[in-house]
């Protein structure tokens, strides 16, 4: 069933797909008309512990960064000048049949030379990536399938034309025609999860009596597009009758348990809204087919370029373009924030249709308007829960959770989003019995995509909302109700799997209890409700770890001198404004001695020295296969990985760490050998110290000269590496240099002496030499149903005054906690956390768009409408974190893009709720239904 | 079963809804009079006063309407409290006539009591407002007995007209009597009285026209019914769109009122009439005219108002073209927008407009006077011209009034 | 379509041509003068993105949107865009960047830098008000919330862009008033 597949990467890169050869230019950064701003400016480090500044920081302060969407043809190198536009007509209702269009609403003066719709496309063979669905435009005839669903592009040779006829068009009543009334569609939810687990005799550590680690997933049959769970009980019979039984088992318990008065139970339901991502930048396109070349130019914004080459080949490859496009070029620009919104989008390939019919160069670039009506979404959440507490020792016995994931029109993500919201409900806590659902479902409303949080923003805020409300039934503090049920690094998770990581949530719990702004809220809520009579006051706590990763993560990295010592990284991952570009040059200073002088983001080409292919998925394949393909040494699960769900600083880092360690080890160290003489040196006692090496008492060496040595003497002076994960990381032997020794990796090239003068700057391929693996072991393929085991917390400790009269919430403390493991750069941590906190402060009290035709898919939102949070609704003034230590040297770099939004949702809503005694379920607490609840009577 | 039975039950129950009681009653009036907008300070907890009104007097604190004793209406009878609504009279002396008795004079006693009824059962809230800031002799209430015998006549009845539709005698109440309309859209002679013989007409007040809303201005504008019930629920319309306290009407009182009761109100305002369609558009013959005022009105009007003043998407801004003030007798709104801008505004989750900048910096007297011109003749059918001076004059009064101070 | 004649100075440069006459500030700027540093956001008028800074005729300086506004209502005017902010050398190469530019970067205000024109040239217009009208010290913090607060910013949560500003202004002789 396709549905099955928790896959955010299913297709693969390949170099030739499908007969079209695949090009990628992923800098185009380097190319911002004349300005080398790719180029680090040579004070970014600084002379401090970190670095100075961010490695784009002054090419974005100066107005020289320039982003996909900026590029216009003129731009592009070998590009005719000419630049045409086009436009995407959507419908902005779905409930009538679609009946052409009324030609005449068209300006005089600004008429397109190139109508595209349905009939265009069947005729030329063309037809979205299957994971996108079909229907690219609606035919004549037909219903839209959601709000917002496009019906024709237009091109126009100038951009006069275009901008005239967009402004008549876009908003238009007339131009789309609608003919008679249809039935509304129904269709089969896109996937369904259900996560039973029961912890067995041994207890949190010991063996499980039935978990999806172990006994496997299983799946409802669809009656009228329902979900049925199968009914069939059986403790000894198949995965869904054993997990049947025991969902049984823990619905009696609980009838019994509460019945008797022992347990308490918090029942209820919590739902969320849509969400926009909002990123800055609106999505974009530019497109050139080069007709003579037989190549297909695109520049986009987006966070998965990857994906896209390989699904525009095979789109290109089915069509009747087949034989006119031999290359497919993807320029893949920097992305002006994406929050999972310009990952796996379906936008570019409306810009790869418009190239495809232009006669130039065509841009395809939304306004705020069209990204509203057609951008991904954040999926919202209708969850019923139970969470059964146990009265007197104040354990958490059992949660149960239904879950209805509203998908919108295209599938996407919808089923991992579901599946990641389900297995994340747990939070930080232990919980011995659970049995979670979660159906992704179909509807007219626009579709919803892997944005921030992907599922666990949703649900992991109704669990703390449930804490909280549980906290306060029964009488118990809130931090101390955690402190009880707070999981233990070891135990298992809701699917009966092991996290990896050390979790450090009693500390960050003990730690919020003893803060001011917890420990005297009593205090505090007194003297400023005295001060200030027109506002209740609160404090609220939530917490929320945050799994990062899919599952299936495979990061690439190089990492090279030259004969002056200045090192050159490539990595696989993009810069979408986080910092990865600049957290990864400075990584190497601990082993290398400096950083990157040079960071390359997004890179593509330099993989191909790899030389590795993969086969089938790596969420589904089997055991067997993937033993038998080990055997081939340029196997490997995963090719390459989209930049998203808080990939870089963790997955990144590693394989960035890897290649400078291979390089030093068989690079400089031997350099160093032969400098200094000396056969025997002991690695433990090397130091780096004001950029030189040091040993012992031998003079130390700066950089450059092991750098020459390394060159002149033939040494290894690159190093890449591709590494794979799945929750676990792949590790192979190599021999090298007549020394065997095992690196966490299963792909590794190196480039050895001088460059080969190969041309261009950078890191290629073509200066690299594969080395074949002699053995690999990947992590086993059952790891897959464990779904996550990486975990980065965040606390959210937050005092609010609610003003009685107008519902408004103003927020007067703010105290976060996060535990990253171990930071790369503290302020771009900290930049996050409060990038976070402005996301969730919005998802919290603000942001909304309503479900279908009064929702964003009409095509008339815009930010005077949607708000977000804006300076005076973040406490900007007033806002402070701790970061916590690192627990050890060795503690990963995590992830935490995505967790630092989550706990300030359920933390806000407590603090609402203590200072008005009035407690909600659903986000967001609007200005609008306080102001209500507050004043019922008027 | 007994779901489904309890929800038959319901029903029927709401099938006789009629039957509300004095509270939920009183509850619709108080909208209905829009109480909560005098009554409220910004930011303030509702009907507890301490609004200033800004009067040629000086500033006059609205009261606290909840029932508490000490510092609200706790120990109001109901002969009190309908002394205090339709006479004026408090316990403690004379209202001001801020306080619109010369219009709810009008209301029936029934609907009174309703109030009384809903008011009394607030939750009490001990708030003493501000103290009236006015000039002598205006301070002194007792002259407010002179003023009452001079302009209040309480025996006056509502005319009643036997030819009208009896939607339009329901309109006559709600906007006479609780809906209180007059009290901004009329007229004041020098002693802040209602001119009646001028009732309706229009009547600048914090430097905004409340415009002239009598049956052959509002069918001159070509209103429909459907768009006057659209700006009435919605405070926007192909029309135009509300801000200022018409805004603040809307969000408190017209939206929340029944559609029977809007197309009463709507029936009365169009005097059981309806609008011919009118296209006053004549953009060339304007553009010749006023070739300043049209480039202008592309370099800082268009980027909305879309071009040609035709709109871009009303939920962005209104467009121009048949736009009710452009087409309006009195040009006061539209210079006093272009001078002043306008402030965002938000009527809940998913209505809100942005504001829009004010270009009293940057547009002089000349330049605004051929601005409006311009659009006054392009697509309002306008029959006299915008002086330089008048700009001048509305620059002035809003200057001296602090209206024009908002950065951009 | 009509066309009507454009002259300006931009960033120092007089820039004058004939385009369309409905074109906006911010097209002309990215369409016409290749000048994409001015970023489109929402389009009608509310992120503060593309904002611009005009010289006023008395030399003060005001933030204007340039995605609501025509290129019009810059014809004949001085304006300042986000290009125009750091000293450049005549090969276009940065020689040195302004205070605000600086601070941005030290206090690592922005990540993925779609709204840094906005706040820069909105800073600079804030700059320019406290050297004629300087702020007690007690009230700067609100000063600059109320003049920065339209500004969006969705990656970094603006707490570091306010304290980079703050930061300017303090260190910036004449713009705050001690308070006694």
């Amino acid at each position: 069933m396709e549905t099955f597949r928790p896959d955010r990467r299913h297709f693969i890169k390949l170099c030739t797909v499908a007969g079209i050869s695949i090009f990628a230019a992923p800098t185009l950064w380097q190319l911002s008309r004349g300005q080398p701003v790719g180029k680090q400016q040579p004070d970014w480090r600084g002379p401090g512990g970190g670095p100075a500044f961010r490695t784009d920081g002054i090419a974005k302060v100066t107005g020289n960064k320039i982003f996909g969407r900026d590029f216009r043809a003129v731009d592009m190198p070998g590009w005719p000048d000419r630049q045409h536009y086009a436009f995407v007509v959507r419908c902005n209702r779905v409930e009538r049949r679609f009946s052409g269009f009324d030609w005449a609403q068209i300006p005089t003066g600004a008429e397109p030379y190139a109508r595209v719709t349905a009939q265009t496309l069947q005729q030329q063979g063309i037809k979205l990536p299957e994971f996108y669905g079909d229907l690219m435009l609606l035919p004549e005839g037909e219903s839209p399938r959601y709000y917002g669903h496009a019906v024709a592009m237009l091109l126009f040779d100038n951009f006069e034309k275009y901008a005239t006829a967009k402004q008549a068009l876009q908003f238009s009543k007339e131009f789309i025609r609608y003919g008679e009334q249809t039935p509304p569609l129904e269709r089969d939810p896109y996937a369904s999860w259900r996560i039973i687990r029961v912890e067995g005799p041994g207890g949190p550590t010991g063996e499980d009596l039935y978990s999806p680690l172990d006994d496997g997933l299983f799946f409802p049959q669809y009656r009228d597009h329902k979900a049925v769970w199968p009914r069939h009980a059986d403790q000894a019979g198949s995965v869904s009758e054993r997990g049947i039984y025991y969902a049984g088992q823990i619905r009696e318990q609980i009838e019994q348990e509460s019945t008797a008065g022992n347990w308490h139970l918090v029942e209820g339901e919590y739902r969320t809204q849509i969400v926009e991502p909002m990123m800055m930048e609106p999505e974009a396109t530019n497109g050139w087919l080069d007709a003579d070349g037989k190549t297909l130019h695109m520049v986009l914004t987006s966070q998965s370029p990857q994906d896209f080459q390989e699904m525009a080949a095979q789109l290109v490859a089915r069509s009747s373009f087949a034989g006119k496009i031999k290359n497919l070029v993807v320029h893949s620009g920097f992305v002006g924030g994406g929050f999972g919104g310009k990952d796996h989008s379906i936008f570019p390939y409306y810009g790869l249709v418009a190239a495809l019919f232009g006669e130039a160069p065509v841009r395809l670039a939304n306004n705020r308007f069209e990204q509203f009506q057609a951008g991904l979404k954040r999926h919202p959440f209708h969850m019923r829960n139970t969470l059964a507490v146990d009265k007197n020792t104040g354990k958490f016995q059992t949660l149960l959770s239904e879950m209805q994931v509203d998908g919108g029109g295209r599938q996407n993500f919808s089923p991992s989003v579901a599946m990641v919201g389900a297995s994340a409900i747990q939070s930080i806590y232990y919980f011995p019995r659970n049995d979670i659902s979660a159906v992704a479902n179909y509807s007219v409303n626009v579709d919803s995509g892997s944005m921030r949080g992907y599922g666990t923003m949703q649900t992991m805020n109704a669990m703390e909302m449930m804490v909280n409300r549980a906290a306060q039934e029964l009488g118990v503090d809130p931090i101390e109700l955690r402190l009880r049920n707070a999981t233990e690094t070891g135990w298992r998770n809701t699917q009966g799997a092991v996290p990896q990581v050390k979790v450090r949530y009693r500390e960050i719990l003990e730690r919020a209890r003893a803060h001011p702004i917890w420990a005297e809220r009593a205090k505090r809520k007194q003297a400023y409700e005295e001060k200030e009579p027109g506002y209740f006051f609160g404090t609220g706590f939530a917490i929320a770890t945050k799994d990062y990763g899919t599952g299936g993560a495979a990061p690439s990295a190089a990492v090279q001198f030259d004969e002056n010592g200045e090192l050159s990284l490539a990595i696989g991952f993009m810069e979408m404004g986080t910092g990865t570009q600049t957290s990864q040059a400075f990584l190497l200073e601990k082993t290398l001695g400096a950083p990157a002088s040079e960071c390359h983001v997004a890179e593509i080409e330099a993989w191909n020295a790899l030389q590795q292919f993969q086969t089938e998925s790596p969420y589904t394949m089997s055991q067997a296969h993937q033993d038998k393909m080990s055997a081939d040494p340029l196997w490997t699960p995963v090719v390459a990985m989209a930049s998203s769900a808080s990939m870089s600083s963790y997955f990144q880092s590693h394989a960035t760490e890897q290649a400078a360690e291979i390089l030093f080890h068989h690079g400089l160290l031997p350099a160093a050998r032969r400098l200094w003489q000396a056969e025997e040196i002991d690695p433990a006692q090397l130091q780096w110290r004001n950029g030189g090496l040091h040993y012992q008492q031998l003079p130390s060496l700066s950089l450059q000269q092991l750098a020459r040595e390394a060159h002149r003497g033939g040494l290894v002076t690159g190093a890449m590496v591709h590494a794979f994960n799945r929750w676990k990381w792949a590790e192979a032997d190599f021999e090298l240099d007549g020394e065997n020794r095992t690196w966490v990796i299963d792909g590794l090239a190196l480039r050895r002496g001088p460059r080969s003068g190969s041309g261009g700057t950078g890191i290629s391929s073509a200066d690299y030499q594969v080395i074949k693996r002699r053995a690999v072991r990947y992590p086993k393929t059952s790891l897959n149903n464990a779904m996550v085991t990486y975990y980065a917390p965040t606390a959210a400790l937050v005092e609010v005054a609610v003003n009685k009269g107008t519902g408004e919430v103003k927020i007067i403390g703010l105290q976060n906690y996060m535990e990253c493991g171990r930071l790369i750069v503290r302020q771009l941590v900290e930049g996050q956390i409060e990038g976070g906190v402005a996301m969730g402060v919005g998802h919290a009290l603000y942001e909304v768009l309503p479900p279908l035709a009064e929702g964003a898919g009409n095509g008339t939102w815009n930010l005077n409408r949607y708000q977000v949070a804006l300076a005076r609704d973040v406490a900007v003034w007033n806002q402070r974190h701790e970061i916590l230590e690192p627990g050890s040297e060795t503690d990963p770099h995590k992830g935490i893009a995505e967790v630092v939004a989550i706990p300030i949702v359920a933390a806000l809503s407590e603090a609402i709720c203590q200072a008005t005694g009035i407690r909600f379920n659903d986000t967001p607490i609007t200005p609008e239904i306080l102001r209500r609840a507050l004043n019922p009577e008027v | 079963m007994p779901i489904i039975h309890r929800f038959l039950a319901l029903l029927l129950i709401g099938a006789t809804a009629s039957a509300e009681t004095p509270v939920e009653k009183g509850r619709y009036l108080a909208a209905t009079g829009d109480c909560i907008a005098c009554h409220t300070a910004t930011g303030g907890r509702p009907f507890v006063g301490g609004r200033p009104l800004p009067t040629p007097f000086g500033t006059i604190y609205s009261t606290n309407i909840t029932p508490d004793r000490k510092t609200g209406i706790g120990n109001y009878t109901l002969e009190d409290f309908d002394a205090v609504m339709r006479r004026g009279k408090g316990p403690h002396g004379n209202l001001y006539p801020a306080m619109p008795y010369t219009s709810y004079y009008l209301i029936d006693g029934e609907d009174i009591a309703a109030l009384y009824s809903y008011f009394m059962q607030l939750p009490p809230v001990e708030y003493s407002p501000p103290k009236n800031r006015l000039i002598f002799p205006a301070n002194l209430r007792v002259g407010l007995s002179a003023w009452n015998w001079l302009y209040f006549d309480d025996g006056k009845k509502l005319p009643q007209p036997g030819d009208k539709s009896a939607q339009w005698q329901r309109g006559n109440y709600l906007v006479n009597a609780l809906g209180h309309c007059g009290e901004c859209h009329t007229p004041r002679n020098f002693a802040q009285a209602m001119e009646m013989e001028h009732r309706f007409a229009g009547n600048v007040l914090e430097g905004w026209d409340a415009v002239d809303i009598r049956p052959r201005a509002l069918q001159r504008q070509g209103w429909t019914r459907e768009q006057l019930m659209e700006l009435f629920t919605t405070a926007s319309s192909e029309r135009g769109t509300l801000f200022g306290e018409m805004f603040r009407v809307v969000e408190h009182s017209l939206r929340h009122l029944s559609e029977d009761d809007l197309n009463a109100i709507i029936t009365y305002l169009l005097d059981d009439g309806e609008s011919r369609p009118v296209d006053f558009r004549n953009l060339e013959q304007a553009a010749a005219r006023y070739p300043s005022g049209r480039r202008d009105f592309i370099a800082y009007c268009a980027g909305c108002h879309g071009r040609e003043g035709g709109g871009i998407l009303l939920d962005f801004a209104p467009p121009m073209d048949g736009n009710a003030a452009i087409r309006a007798q009195n040009p006061h709104n539209n210079i006093a927008v272009i001078l002043r801008g306008l402030p965002e505004q938000r009527l809940s989750r998913t209505r809100a407009r942005a504001g829009m900048p004010g270009f009293h910096r940057e547009l002089g007297d000349a330049r605004v006077a051929e601005l409006v011109n311009f659009m006054r003749s392009a697509w309002g059918g306008a029959e006299a011209e915008v002086s330089a001076e008048a700009v001048a004059k509305i620059r002035r009064e809003l200057s001296d009034h602090g209206y024009l101070g908002a950065r951009e | 379509m009509a066309t009507i004649p454009v002259s300006m100075t931009v960033n120092g440069e007089p820039v004058a041509m004939d385009v369309p006459e409905y074109t906006s500030m911010l097209d002309f700027l990215q369409e016409y003068l290749n000048l994409t540093g001015t970023k489109l956001g929402c389009g009608i008028g509310v992120c503060h993105a593309c904002v611009v800074v005009l010289e006023r005729e008395d030399g003060s300086l005001e933030s204007v949107r340039t995605c609501i506004n025509g290129v019009g209502r810059f014809n004949g005017k001085k304006i300042l865009t986000v290009e125009g902010q750091a000293k450049r050398s005549a090969d276009g190469g940065i020689e040195a960047l302004s205070p605000i530019q600086r601070a941005f970067l030290r206090h690592f205000s922005f990540q993925c830098g779609w709204c840094t024109p906005g706040f820069v040239n909105a800073t600079t217009v804030l700059l320019d008000r406290l050297k004629r009208e300087p702020v007690p010290a007690d009230k700067l913090e609100d000063t600059i919330t109320e003049a920065l607060h339209h500004h969006i910013c969705r990656c970094t949560g603006y707490v570091r862009y306010f304290r980079a500003i703050k930061e300017v202004i303090e260190s910036t002789p004449g713009l705050v008033k001690q308070v006694e």
